[in-house]
């Protein structure tokens, strides 16, 4: 071979090398790229819509929202015990809403606000329905929930969490030592020390 | 070489060429993540991160479960059979649903909390369009209601296990109270178990 020939070689090893490496590329991010529009675990039948094909179930034990930078924004999964969880987070990386299962098989939803203050709607612990919301130290200072015996109440608390105004029935348990049990019709203001300044109607000894 | 073995010598370097430009592309070249290798069954934890090639731009279906590791059914967010809503549901460890949250039930968004002894929470849209928060009891009855009015205005009311309602905070009707008379619009009003107004403001 003289010396044109070759550069005649080496020319089409070059180019033919580049032709197969972009074949290459082209064909295997295509099939990559059909495979992205189909959801990630396990799945069972697929569906068409125009040009968008999907899968009628997705199956998984977890899925994130993320921003377009990355971020994750929401988790809807499972935590360590196997219980379901639905979590925002706000730009900084907080939680800012949560919608959980707790290990008593009670659930709630938990809104975050700036400074820690909290809204919270849900089953209590102890079965009772209820809606609060807790200042920045966690004190709850607003319930509105049905005691255990499924009576009523409005309570407003003072930031030691002890009962200022109570609307509706005060149970036993609510009242422990220091609150005056009251039945449904009652309206009653405390003092700082839950003794009542001031009830509605006067006489509580009513059932 | 003459010229049949120079054409098949070219023959040979294009194709092998070919071969090796392919074989460099495949193996080579960083390529998107797969489906298949999307991080979302690690689930250990609410806490596992993801790196950026993981992420899928959209994902399409009629029905997203949550499963645990043995398969168990514990959350789902599917669209309705009949296309007109959008529900979230979480289940506990023994399967019981305990919370739904729906986009729209017979016209109107929802959120339900069951508790394990029948007790609910449930903010909701009344019939009437307006929006309401119900506490009820282990036998299912409403017993502690926030709501708002058809003309808008917004009543507190607490009802005994009879249902009749004890007390009633704010727009409060005489209908509602049983009073004779109009009441004002703001009023805090507690009934005994007769019915009986026994103490109103103002």
């Amino acid at each position: 071979m003289d010396k044109k020939e070759y550069l005649v070689v080496g020319g089409l090893i070059v180019f033919f090398s580049l032709l197969g490496s972009a074949l290459s590329n082209w064909l295997f991010s295509s099939e990559a790229a059909m495979a992205a529009e189909m959801p990630m675990t396990s799945g069972t039948e697929s569906q068409s819509l125009g040009a968008i094909s999907y899968q009628k179930v997705v199956k998984t034990e977890m899925l994130e929202i993320v921003a377009k930078g990355g971020k994750t924004l929401g988790r809807f999964g499972l935590d360590q015990q196997g219980l379901p969880a639905l979590v925002l987070f706000d730009k900084v990386g907080s939680v800012s809403a949560s919608l959980i299962v707790r290990p008593d098989g009670n659930s709630s939803l938990s809104l975050l606000g700036k400074g820690g203050n909290m809204a919270s709607l849900g089953i209590d612990s102890d079965g009772s329905p209820t809606l609060a919301f807790f200042d920045s130290k966690g004190t709850d200072r607003c319930v509105l929930r049905l005691e255990a015996g499924g009576d009523p109440m409005l309570a407003f608390q003072d930031a030691q969490g002890k009962t200022r105004v109570a609307l509706g029935g005060i149970s036993e348990k609510l009242a422990g030592k220091v609150l005056p049990v009251r039945p449904i019709d009652s309206l009653v203001l405390l003092d700082e020390n839950q003794k009542p300044v001031w009830k509605a109607p006067e006489n509580s000894s009513r059932p | 070489m003459n010229k049949k073995e120079r054409n098949l010598m070219r023959l040979a370097v294009i194709v092998l060429s070919l071969i090796g430009g392919g074989f460099w592309g495949r193996f080579f070249t960083v390529q998107p993540a797969r489906a298949s290798e999307v991080g979302l069954s690690a689930g250990s934890a609410l806490a596992p991160a993801v790196t950026d090639e993981d992420v899928l731009a959209i994902l399409r279906t009629e029905n997203l479960q949550l499963v645990d590791k043995e398969g168990k059914l514990r959350a789902s967010l599917s669209a309705s059979s009949n296309e007109s809503s959008v529900a979230l549901t979480l289940s506990t460890i023994k399967g019981r649903t305990c919370m739904i949250l729906h986009g729209s039930y017979e016209g109107y968004p929802g959120l339900l909390f069951s508790g394990e002894g029948g007790t609910l929470a449930e903010l909701s849209f009344e019939t009437s369009g307006m929006p309401s928060l119900a506490l009820s009891d282990a036998q299912g009855k409403i017993r502690n209601l926030l709501r708002l009015e058809p003309d808008g205005n917004a009543l507190l009311a607490m009802q005994d296990d009879k249902r009749i309602a004890r007390v009633l905070f704010g727009r409060v009707t005489p209908a509602t109270a049983g009073a004779s008379k109009e009441l004002p619009l703001a009023s805090l009003v507690l009934c005994g178990q007769d019915e009986k107004i026994i103490w109103k403001a103002p």
